[in-house]
């Protein structure tokens, strides 16, 4: 794995995420050093969102209009306008949500920056960045309809050019037009389709999260409680910085012309207002296609890798190399009749990467790697702490 | 125990824990939407343990300086609340001094908990 890394031709990015993180560990120490914990980061704001929303659903109302004559909540806007004017704390929980939502964003990115910079993202880990790509998809198309469901001008506007990029799509353009309103133009259900597909993909979330872990061993999932307050501490002040508001009630026959921009979330739509529509999607689709295969396009030319072996006679199915392997490669399995031991360690060849975690792991010297023996495994560990000091 | 609130850290943990607690003191401020009048609640706990003038003339000794201030911007920013509702520009004070108050512990947390916080490597024992 190391030769991988040294050949990387993104090595100097390497050595500086490296530099930081050594950084920051000198200052707080690697306990609290949000490098250890940057896939966790993004799962701590999905928290926090799903907390938020649940209060923000409490008094929303997914209805564009206001034919129900009612002085009190009649549609979405004047819903989300009463809580955020008149609900106690409800604007700084609007405000919560959003700038969450926001941090989630931006703390993906991170993680995905560390991830592709230290070479985590291939080979073994495949899964974790397909399903990670999978993810922060979801997790922009989610969060754009959050910016649908306040129905102010901006919401008609991005709605409106939505619809008119599926449409334009071939074939399944038309379907997708229909699927996204709720019908053939924006209706009542047109919200209510919005506020279903808020709230179910963010469940699905949970389950795309699920694949995202499998293959993972021990992956952390919650950062220490003095990370935690630091990341609430951060959206709590952005929401007094910058207090939410919204724009005008929708107007159907209005035609808004511009609008704030959210750069974390609606970054797509101002590229759509710079460019043909079929440009946009043909950008869009073969740099998601392009970046979900980087795994596969990235891999340099390296000799192939010799993975571990059990001694049988030495394994006495203790499991610690079970319990330390990276990449779930060591599969533990009754031990054959005649042993003096339950179990036995076997390694799964094409999960293992050689290496050699397993190696340090085993009191017994009951696994090796071909290439590389116990012995030697065990000497540049000593090698590297006595350097530490 | 007192050892331990004379050394370095201890002082630096109730130097933290007076700054949260300050901090927290203005949460309670701000749900007023720093008009400084204190609750009724407050008024009647400060009032049984004598404390009433004081914590009281502290309340309302922030708003002319800190509560305008604070008013002013966030109404800069375009806050607004309905007059008849029950929500107010303290609300957002309020998460103001929270985030500020989470912040310090945070860190307090990081400072005092660094020691603990030391990775030890062992090595396994070959037998």
């Amino acid at each position: 794995m190391q030769k991988i890394v040294d050949n990387h031709p993104l090595k100097a990015f390497n050595g500086l995420t490296l530099a930081i993180e050594n950084a920051i560990n000198a200052f707080m120490t690697s306990k609290y050093n949000p490098f250890y914990y940057h896939g966790a980061l993004p799962q701590y704001y999905l928290w926090v969102l799903y907390l938020s929303g649940l209060l923000l659903f409490a008094y929303y109302i997914p209805t564009i209009d206001n034919a129900y004559n009612s002085k009190l909540l009649t549609n979405a806007w004047t819903s989300v306008d009463y809580i955020t004017k008149s609900l106690p704390f409800g604007g700084v929980i609007r405000g919560i949500h959003r700038y969450a939502g926001d941090a989630m964003v931006i703390t993906i990115l991170l993680h995905a920056l560390r991830v592709w910079f230290t070479d985590r993202y291939r080979q073994y880990r495949w899964l974790q960045w397909v399903s990670g790509i999978v993810l922060a998809i979801f997790v922009l198309f989610i969060g754009q309809t959050g910016f649908y469901l306040v129905w102010d001008d901006r919401s008609l506007l991005l709605t409106r050019m939505t619809a008119s990029a599926f449409e334009a799509l071939p074939v399944i353009g038309p379907g997708l037009k229909t699927w996204f309103l709720n019908g053939d133009q924006i209706t009542n259900l047109t919200l209510s389709n919005f506020l279903f597909i808020h709230i179910g993909l963010s469940f699905f979330l949970l389950f795309g999260l699920w694949v995202h872990y499998l293959r993972m061993t021990r992956p952390v999932l919650t950062p220490p409680p003095a990370v935690n307050y630091i990341l609430t501490a951060l959206v709590l002040v952005c929401v007094f910085i910058w207090p939410l508001s919204s724009g005008s009630m929708a107007d159907l026959n209005q035609q808004p012309t511009s609008f704030d921009i959210d750069w974390f979330f609606l970054f797509p739509y101002a590229m759509l207002s710079q460019m043909p529509v079929m440009g946009y999607w043909a950008v869009m689709i073969l740099g998601t296609v392009a970046i979900t295969a980087a795994p596969w396009l990235m891999i340099p030319k390296q000799p192939a890798i010799e993975t571990a072996e059990v001694v049988l006679n030495k394994c006495t199915g203790c499991s610690l190399c079970y319990k330390d392997c990276p990449y779930q490669a060591i599969e533990m399995v009754p031990a054959p009749a005649g042993s003096r031991f339950k179990l036995l360690a076997t390694v799964k060849d094409f999960r293992c990467s050689g290496c050699g975690v397993c190696v340090g792991a085993c009191a017994f010297d009951a696994i090796d790697l071909p290439d590389l023996p116990d012995a030697e495994v065990n000497a540049k560990i000593k090698a590297l702490l006595e350097a530490k000091g | 125990m007192i050892k331990y609130i004379l050394s370095p850290k201890g002082i630096i943990l109730l130097a933290f824990a007076g700054a949260v607690v300050a901090v927290s003191v203005l949460m309670a401020w701000s749900e007023l939407g720093f008009t400084g009048t204190t609750p009724d609640w407050l008024t009647d706990l400060t009032s049984r343990i004598g404390l009433h003038g004081a914590i009281a003339g502290f309340f309302n000794s922030l708003t002319p300086s800190l509560g305008e201030d604070l008013t002013k911007y966030l109404q800069g920013k375009g806050v607004s609340v309905n007059p008849k509702s029950t929500a107010s520009l303290g609300d957002y004070g309020y998460i103001l001094f929270m985030g500020v108050a989470l912040t310090i512990g945070g860190i307090a947390i990081m400072i005092i908990g660094r020691e603990d916080a030391e990775e030890k490597t062992v090595l396994p024992v070959k037998k």
